[in-house]
């Protein structure tokens, strides 16, 4: 069983080693097909490991195995040690089983790109780093993995790097990384200096023997590097820009996988979040600002991925309520429904681009319903598992977080459950706010020109990325009948063993409640979007929510996130360099002479250099003088 | 009297000086090599002497190794000495200083 | 008798050494080194080394001797042209270098007592006893021996197959013979046409 996680894990690296050594003695094509079957190779694998740990007992299901020790320090070691429980299991088969997909969807995307082995390569490689990430059980070596996707991460990002826009993008995101890695490293070094171990079995056990000032300090600094990784407030400005890299990037990284392991981090770490309750509160609290702020931001965007992109920070934001509130499952369940119709939505969104020819604004989309059909229907279906209508994915897991919040009943739950409620109505109005003006009203003169005849030509896509969507589709509208509450309690059950000090479950009553509630809520949504953004549009006018332009212009601005971080960090940073160069540099090094110290550097050199004459006798006449000198200070030692 | 153990070393001693002069002064690469082959020498016989003079097989053993070191040593330096003879360069070490700082 | 053999030999050896760095001559500098080779042997001979005396002959004269000659006979007896740029402190340096490490290592070796040499048996010298300690004691420098010779016979092939001189074929040398012939004949054309215009009355 281990060795098919291993397996899993090992491929892509290598597939992404194959592509980089052989590079252009591939054929374009083939390196996506091989990259394609190298995922299919490693969910198949996961498939049946997965299979393997369901048959055993409950009590058995927690593997560890450790390959080697690679880093011994005095007592302390780092192994390369996989850890294979109920949740990795489910992250293995989402990265593989969505990232199959999403390779798969690739092929035709890129096809025609240059640099088509290369993204292939860096997709291969981005797997990798995911699947460390999930499979590690030490934390040393989770950071290693968390290091690498940030990596992976800032080339996919940057991609595309003739386009300035990318690099600044992929700067920012691995900036914004960064600071999140440090985070991580610093709670991870906490919990080395307290414990003496960063194995996951040490922590565990020994997370509860901890005082809860240091362990929250040590939950919290984890917490940073989850909010960085997931886009949370207030590290998420990277995320809507990270949008620059190519459209199956976006769904793969920034919807479907990376962006949620912070959510996985902490479902992971719940025991020592158990421990530091007011980290728990924190989370909720960054989650439910967060979900609010996204949505509200995803209201006026104009571009089709950053719409997804603020959806998806806010769907994120409402894993962060769940596992804040202890429903790790919920968090965790709601993380795997989102990776179908996020991923799904993403890649229908490139489908549209791919018609319209690379264009992105919604203000240049509408009326596509009647042009791609079948893009529409998949969208459509999506859009719904967002907004979580009934029987679609979405739906149930959201309402199991919200639910979850009923059951909790603190105050704070409470808020955490009407902002969650004014959130649903959010994300239904800009769901379908992206919908209708993609898809309904009359089109735009630029898809009027473009998209009828592309489609014509080549139909929506290839068939390479219409399949994938197809599966996708089919997932984002059943995977939530796993936990149908009263009915079906698939997934409670099967993460139940990750927390030991249990895990918070409504009952059935209480979430049928919520579901009531919130697709009323959803419905009224999905309306005002169509009172909005149904009538005739024209083209120039600007997106407006309301008629308030103070709450326009924040909104657009994205509440200013950006320029809060230009005032605090980057002028402050200039003007100090400017001072330093005007007031230290110049004073001090004017002093010197200009050039005094070169000459006298070239001049020693050159001296030197006279030895070095390459007469390979001279080298053996010093190397025999050497010698002799060398016996002689052996002999006068001696006497 | 008899032969002891100085008598061999100072034999070797001398050879190894003679190849050291030998190394240090001549140009020819062949004759450079040769002169090699004589130190080389000069320290098997110390080996083997040491060797003779312990009791054990071990000096005897490192005496073999200095050899195929030694065949490798020439057939690389012989190598070189064909090369140089091909692009028609005057055969002389001295020559050879693109190395020069 | 021992004595006799040993200054004999030890005499030998140092006057082939001699040879070996002063002649012009590479290939008398090649047959100094075997008059070397077979001197040292006899002392190995004396010292009850028989078989590393043995493989000394076998494998110095026999083999590496061999390939000197081939090499030699290949580049032609060539000495050195010139003086070069051998300086007279070099020289100097040079005999220096020598004698110091000369007199130092005779120096030490008779101040030190050695002790008298440890009494061996039949076997020692042989190749048993040699063979014992090499593949038992010694296989890593065994192993690492003919790592390095390997390397060196990959390195020897790549040197002597570096860049050949360019052979032309058949056609290439007709061509090229047949422009230089068509040269010369353009060229006596036009010597024969410069004397007529210098004294045209004579040719006709």
């Amino acid at each position: 069983m281990t060795g098919l996680v291993w397996t899993a894990l090992a491929l892509p690296l290598a597939g992404a080693a194959v592509l980089a050594v052989l590079g252009t003695r591939l054929p374009a094509r083939g390196a996506g097909w091989l990259a394609s079957l190298v995922m299919l190779v490693a969910f198949v694998c996961s498939a049946i490991a997965t299979i393997m740990l369901a048959s055993r007992p409950h009590e058995e299901r927690a593997v560890v195995e450790t390959a080697w020790t690679w880093l011994t320090a005095g007592s302390f070691q780092v192994g390369l040690e996989l850890w294979f429980d109920e949740l990795t299991a489910v992250m293995l088969l989402v990265v593989t089983g969505i990232g199959f997909l999403i390779h798969v969807y690739s092929i035709g995307y890129m096809r025609g790109d240059e640099q088509e082995r290369r993204f292939f390569a860096y997709l291969n490689l981005f797997v990798f780093s995911m699947l460390l990430l999930v499979v590690s059980g030490d934390l040393v070596l989770l950071l290693a993995g968390w290091g690498l996707v940030g990596l992976s991460s800032y080339l996919l990002i940057g991609f595309w790097h003739q386009k300035p826009s990318a690099i600044k993008a992929a700067k920012k995101a691995f900036v914004m990384n960064a600071i999140g890695d440090v985070g991580l490293a610093l709670g991870i070094l906490l919990l080395f200096i307290e414990l003496g171990t960063t194995a996951y079995t040490g922590v565990f056990a020994g997370a509860g023997s901890l005082d809860s000032w240091t362990a929250t300090i040590a939950a919290l600094l984890l917490l940073v590097g989850a909010v960085a990784k997931s886009a949370q407030l207030p590290l998420h400005t990277w995320l809507p820009d990270a949008m620059e890299g190519p459209t199956p990037v976006s769904a793969l990284i920034h919807a479907a996988t990376m962006v949620t392991a912070g959510v996985y981090l902490i479902a992971r770490m719940n025991p020592l979040f158990h421990a530091a309750p007011y980290a728990l509160e924190t989370i909720v609290v960054i989650g439910v600002l967060g979900l609010l702020m996204a949505g509200a931001i995803a209201l006026v965007q104009t571009d089709i991925k950053r719409i997804i992109a603020f959806s998806t920070m806010s769907q994120i934001a409402y894993m962060f309520v769940g596992v804040g509130l202890g429903a790790y499952w919920a968090g965790i369940f709601h993380l795997f429904t989102h990776a179908f119709f996020k991923a799904l939505l993403f890649m229908g969104a490139g489908l549209v681009i791919h018609a319209l020819h690379g264009e992105q604004d919604v203000r240049n989309m509408g009326g596509l319903r009647s042009v791609m059909p079948k893009t529409y229907f998949c969208m459509l279906i999506g859009a719904l598992a967002l907004v979580g209508i009934f029987p679609l994915s979405g739906g149930f897991s959201k309402d199991a977080i919200l639910a979850s919040a009923l059951e909790v009943g603190t105050p704070l739950a409470w808020v955490a459950y009407i902002g969650g409620l004014a959130g649903a109505l959010l994300t239904g109005i800009y769901t379908f706010r992206l919908m209708f003006l993609v898809f309904h009203r009359r089109m735009s003169p630029y898809a009027e020109a473009v998209a009828p005849t592309a489609v014509k030509h080549h139909g929506e896509g290839p068939s390479s990325m219409l399949w994938p969507v197809y599966i996708l589709t089919l997932g984002a509208a059943v995977v939530g009948l796993l936990q149908v509450p009263g009915l079906t309690h698939v997934f409670f059950d099967w993460l139940e063993p990750i927390a030991p000090a249990g895990m918070v479950e409504p009952s059935a009553a209480q979430e049928w409640l919520t579901t009531l509630v919130a697709v009323s809520i959803g419905v009224a949504g999905i309306a005002i979007a169509g009172h909005l953004y149904l009538r005739e549009f024209d083209a120039t006018e600007r997106m407006r929510l309301g008629r308030g332009r103070l709450v326009d212009h924040a909104l657009e601005h994205r509440l200013y996130w950006d320029d809060l971080y230009a005032v605090a960090f980057e002028r402050p940073a200039q003007w100090l360099a400017a001072v330093l160069r005007r007031d230290v540099d110049r004073p001090v090094a004017g002093w010197l002479p200009t050039d005094g110290l070169g000459t006298l550097t070239a001049f020693l050199g050159r001296s030197v250099s006279v030895i070095e004459n390459g007469v390979v006798r001279s080298y053996a006449l010093v190397i025999a003088l050497g010698m002799a000198g060398l016996l002689l200070a052996l002999l006068v030692r001696a006497g | 009297m008899s032969v002891g153990l100085p008598f061999y070393l100072s034999v070797s001693a001398i050879l190894f000086a003679i190849g050291l002069v030998g190394v240090l002064l001549r140009r020819s690469p062949l004759t450079t090599l040769l002169s090699l082959e004589v130190m080389l020498n000069s320290v098997n016989l110390t080996l083997v002497a040491f060797s003779r003079q312990v009791g054990g097989s071990d000096g005897q053993v490192f005496a073999l190794v200095v050899m195929g070191i030694a065949a490798a040593e020439v057939v690389v330096g012989l190598g070189l000495v064909v090369a140089m003879t091909r692009r028609e360069m005057v055969l002389d070490t001295d020559e050879l200083r693109s190395l020069s700082g | 008798m021992g004595i006799v053999v040993f200054f004999l030999a030890a005499f030998l050896a140092i006057v082939s050494a001699l040879a070996v760095v002063s002649q012009k001559n590479p290939f008398v500098s090649a047959l100094g080194l075997l008059g070397n080779l077979v001197s040292l042997a006899t002392l190995m001979l004396l010292l009850e080394a028989q078989f590393v005396a043995a493989a000394q002959v076998i494998v110095y004269a026999g083999a590496i001797m061999v390939m000197f000659l081939f090499v030699i006979a290949y580049v032609g007896p060539r000495g050195e042209i010139g003086p070069g740029t051998r300086k007279p402190w070099q020289v100097v340096l040079a005999v220096v270098a020598g004698l110091l490490v000369l007199i130092q290592i005779v120096l030490v070796v008779w101040t030190t007592d050695f002790g008298k040499p440890a009494s061996v048996d039949e076997a020692f010298g042989g190749p048993g006893a040699v063979g014992q300690a090499f593949v038992t004691d010694y296989l890593l420098a065994f192993e690492g021996v003919s790592v390095i010779l390997f390397m060196a016979a990959v390195a020897g092939v790549i040197l002597g197959a570096g860049t050949r001189p360019k052979r032309l074929t058949t056609d290439q040398v007709m061509a090229k013979e047949g422009e230089a012939e068509a040269r010369r004949r353009a060229a006596s054309r036009a010597a024969i046409e410069a004397a007529r215009e210098a004294e045209p009355g004579e040719v006709r």
